[in-house]
């Protein structure tokens, strides 16, 4: 049932002859879980919320940065430094106070995934990371979830529905993830701000039709979105039963995966590359130069007596920095500014020692 | 048989243009498209990518036999 103040707050989703009373009240019972509070987690947050989804989870270990602001819409000023689930919840009961939300302001990870999932009817992935993708993946296949998913590059979009109805999963789209040293993310690349508006929105509203019944999910089919051109096309995909059952063997021993090892953001180290522990043992150390390739406003901050600052635009003219009898080691956001110089280094100017930090500075530390 | 390339996402990058034409004389299977890319772009070669023949995703084992749309799509996990 409806009471009288949710009779008028959606009173222009009952008078659809698609959505009626019938549709209104599928969204009340519904329980979503969205994995991540950013660019695309805010819109589908507020829209679910405004549509009146009964139950919404949201699941991000993350604080607000002032370089979020931007595209994360949920967020002010004011919020800087505050954990993002908690506070997009905040905001969100603002806008709607018939809406139950359960607040996880921790990491998604084999551990806790399945038990998460299992208390919700439908996933929305608005993750920014590989490793949290195919986790999150494995868990909707293993828990059987419809997942939304979207992603976004600089000005391109990806939206799709995975494990709906025995349809295709993201495992059948891309069944083994890109090589660790060529990944970069929006810290590292860009976006434009509007992007995760559309593709964040066109998430919640395959959400809100596979709840409500309504329309032709989007099942089997990849949308690309190219705001440049502002144009649509869209990919069939097909299920791959191997892939999904390389999903379904992993049930057992769920907990033990580890993603960030299956991605190849960690494990095993190559010469030039630098675990955290062996970093941390050179802060500060005079027979070594570290240089941090990261803009000053990029944290989080790292200091040490021997940490110099050479940013990306200035390399060309500073190549004399490197040539030097110390141990040189570059130090960016990710690891992928620092592995660009290193080759142009060894391949442009003959320095065959420079080290780096793998992973880079985000993961620095966790 | 003509091949119609649409490039995506960080291969733009790689390739430096995001549509052209690529005539071939020879049917070829995707494996081999993808051989065919990297000799023309050698960078493609540490880049992963999906292969859309006619707006639908294939195998490395189908073979492309006649003028077809060639979407080359990369994986991307921003959010």
């Amino acid at each position: 049932m409806l009471n009288q103040e949710e009779h008028k707050r959606y009173n222009r989703h009952v008078i659809l002859d698609q959505v009626g009373l019938e549709g209104q009240l599928k969204l009340k019972a519904a329980k979503v879980l969205v994995i991540g509070a950013g660019g695309l987690g805010c819109p589908v947050l507020q829209y679910l919320t405004a549509a009146g989804v009964g139950t919404i989870g949201i699941i991000d270990f993350d604080t607000v940065d002032l370089s979020n602001l931007q595209r994360q819409i949920l967020f002010t000023t004011a919020d800087v430094g505050k954990n993002k689930a908690s506070c997009a919840a905040e905001r969100l009961q603002q806008l709607n106070d018939q809406v139950k939300f359960e607040v996880y302001p921790e990491r998604l990870t084999s551990t806790n995934a399945l038990e998460l999932f299992a208390a919700y009817d439908l996933i929305i992935d608005g993750t920014d990371n590989f490793s949290t993708r195919y986790l999150v993946n494995d868990a909707a296949v293993l828990t059987n979830k419809p997942l939304v998913y979207g992603s976004i590059y600089k000005f391109e979009g990806q939206v799709s529905v995975f494990n709906y109805e025995d349809g295709p999963t993201y495992r059948c789209l891309f069944p083994v993830p890109p090589k660790a040293g060529t990944i970069k993310n929006c810290s590292e690349i860009g976006v434009i701000g509007v992007l995760p508006g559309i593709i964040g929105t066109q998430q919640a509203n395959e959400a809100i039709k596979i709840i409500m019944g309504v329309g032709k999910p989007l099942s089997g089919k990849l949308l690309i979105y190219d705001a440049l051109q502002a144009s649509y096309i869209t990919v069939g995909i097909q299920r791959a039963e191997a892939e999904v059952q390389k999903t379904l063997d992993m049930k057992a021993n769920f907990a033990q995966h580890d993603y960030d090892l299956f991605c190849g953001v960690k494990g095993t180290l190559e010469a030039h590359e630098l675990s955290n522990s062996v970093f941390k043992t050179m802060l500060n150390d005079e027979l070594v130069r570290i240089i941090d390739l990261r803009e000053g406003w990029e944290e989080p901050q790292l200091d040490g007596s021997n940490v110099e600052r050479i940013i990306m635009s200035d390399i060309q003219n500073m190549i004399e920095r490197f040539k030097t009898d110390k141990t040189v080691v570059l130090v960016c956001q990710t690891g992928a500014r620092s592995n660009n110089v290193r080759q142009l280094l060894k391949q442009t100017h003959q320095l065959q020692e420079i080290k780096e930090l793998k992973g880079g500075m985000e993961q620095y530390g966790n | 048989m003509m091949l119609d390339l649409k490039y995506l996402g960080r291969i733009v990058e790689v390739t430096g243009v995001s549509n052209e034409q690529i005539e071939s004389a020879n049917k070829m299977d995707l494996k081999g498209l993808r051989e065919l890319l990297n000799q023309r772009y050698p960078n493609l070669k540490s880049e992963s990518f999906q292969i859309a023949v006619n707006q639908e995703l294939k195998s490395d084992d189908y073979l492309i036999d006649r003028t077809c749309e060639i979407a080359i799509l990369p994986p991307f996990a921003g959010g």
